[in-house]
């Protein structure tokens, strides 16, 4: 474990840099839900993607956000993070993206890869696509259980093989969502991944939210949690680029070592987020409650919102949590993800304090 | 899985911090190797306000004046791996800029004539999805 007083120090430190950000906030990541439709339905998805009815904002649309976007907030030092659903199910992926990337703007994205043939990668080079992370959430016979799509593994396999063969993506990642289920496929996970030319492999816990929340079984139990946890530090120690999400914060033990920064909570902070039919918002995450709704592109200019608006983001809302009220890990936790937040009683679903701290 | 400088620097720093460390506890799943042992005896206490000074370890200062909260490239759990070109700074910014231009390609021509200005709404189709790629016996 590094230095336990040094983490002390700059815990205390990125306390008083969110608390900076209150005041004054920087926008570095833009998430883009271009659609709620999805070919795949997984378990755990936290936004209930599917065959649903989504209302999307149009190309002109989307066009106007980003004209403003620039023309306010620049683009350097941000960058748009495209996702759904499965984002490649817009036809007019390429047109949006396309003009992004004319823009000026970085981006990214997140896909089940299930569409990504060699003409895609292509496309999505061309298109400036810079860094993505697509999602494995086991060996074969789990993958295709867990997203309910047979032959699943087999396709987002062959997408991921598709982007490495086109070459020259900044970075392309494999995400594991683990799961009680799914944890003793790691090692096996981890030997296929190992002889692919992907550049991380990141690998969190399910989280209770949206789809999941009808599938306690598969949630992680705190031994399970633990043993994560280390799994990652220990691939880290042999130098693998094996990584945690940023979700909750993991105790004085585990911080900055199962990933290389220490847990803040970027919504409404530094991350916003534009849904499929408009809404501004702040982490795509976070449940969607109307008063967590800031505006709407159709109607507000997003800087606006971003400067003016997300006041319920931006303040010490840990302290008004009775469990946390009187933790001594409260100043770095902060009541932990913003999205596993219990809004009702403001107290943190996840708390690892026990288990990991 | 490419190994990459970033990647063992992390590998030397946390081995050189385990060193020393005894045994192994069993966890779940056994037969993996752990680095690290039963937790060490250290104070664990958080209970300092932040507006405290750590006058008492100028050490743990110097270390923690070189670390900037505001370099940290949170990667977010939903998104994709930040691109670390995109920090690039503002003329404001007390970040170090990078002033390498990124190099983009466009894609396919715009279609001037294409009418998808007007508000599109989806609906749940009975029928197979409309994909982009690949052809539909891909998801028979």
């Amino acid at each position: 474990m590094l230095d336990v007083e040094i983490k002390k120090a700059h815990l205390r430190k990125m306390a008083e840099y969110r608390r900076q950000l209150t005041e004054k906030p920087e926008l570095r990541n833009l998430f883009l839900e271009l659609t709620m439709r999805c070919n795949e339905r997984c378990l755990h998805c936290g936004s209930s993607c599917g065959d649903v009815t989504s209302e999307e904002i149009s190309v002109s649309q989307y066009k106007k956000l980003l004209d403003e976007v620039k023309a306010d907030m620049g683009t350097q030092r941000k960058m748009l993070c495209i996702t759904g659903g499965e984002p490649l199910l817009r036809k007019e992926f390429f047109e949006i993206m396309g003009y992004a990337n004319e823009l000026g703007f970085s981006w990214g994205m997140t896909s089940n890869g299930t569409l990504i043939d060699r003409e895609c990668a292509r496309r999505l080079k061309q298109a400036g696509m810079r860094t993505i992370s697509v999602s494995i959430d086991g060996l074969e016979e789990t993958h295709d259980a867990f997203r309910q799509t047979p032959g699943g593994f087999k396709k987002a396999m062959a997408g991921i093989n598709n982007l490495l063969e086109e070459g020259g993506f900044k970075h392309v990642q494999v995400t594991t969502v683990v799961t009680h289920q799914n944890i003793g496929e790691l090692d096996a996970l981890f030997e296929i991944f190992d002889k692919m030319d992907i550049d991380s492999w990141r690998v969190i816990g399910m989280e209770p939210m949206g789809r999941a929340l009808r599938h306690p079984e598969l949630l992680l139990t705190d031994e399970d949690q633990k043993y994560l946890i280390e799994y990652i530090r220990n691939k880290r120690v042999e130098g693998e680029p094996v990584c945690y999400g940023c979700s909750h914060y993991l105790g004085l033990e585990y911080e900055h070592e199962v990933r290389d920064w220490y847990f803040l909570c970027t919504a409404g902070l530094q991350t916003a987020s534009i849904t499929a039919n408009g809404d501004i918002i702040a982490c795509l995450d976070i449940e969607r409650r109307p008063e967590f709704v800031q505006g709407n592109i159709l109607k507000d200019r997003f800087s606006d919102v971003w400067f003016n608006k997300f006041e319920v983001f931006r303040r010490e809302h840990w302290n008004e949590s009775g469990k946390c009220k009187d933790c001594e890990h409260k100043d770095f936790c902060r009541a932990d993800s913003y999205h596993s937040l219990d809004h009702n009683t403001g107290d943190p679903m996840v708390c690892f304090k026990n288990v990991l701290f | 899985m490419k190994k990459t400088k970033k990647t063992m620097l992390t590998a030397a720093v946390l081995a050189a911090a385990a060193a020393g460390l005894a045994g192994c506890t069993n966890l779940p799943g056994g037969e993996q190797e752990n680095v690290y042992g039963p937790p060490p005896e250290y104070d664990s206490s958080v209970t300092e306000s932040i507006d405290e000074k750590n006058s008492s370890d100028k050490s743990a200062d110097d270390v923690s004046s070189k670390y900037d909260p505001a370099d940290d490239n949170v990667q977010d759990v939903y998104g994709p791996p930040p691109d670390d070109d995109s920090s690039i700074a503002d003329e404001d910014s007390s970040y170090a800029p990078d002033t390498e231009p990124i190099q983009v390609e466009y894609g396919p021509e715009y279609d001037e004539d294409d009418s998808s200005d007007a508000d599109i709404d989806f609906k749940a189709s009975e029928e197979i999805q409309q994909l982009v790629y690949g052809p539909p016996e891909m998801f028979e």
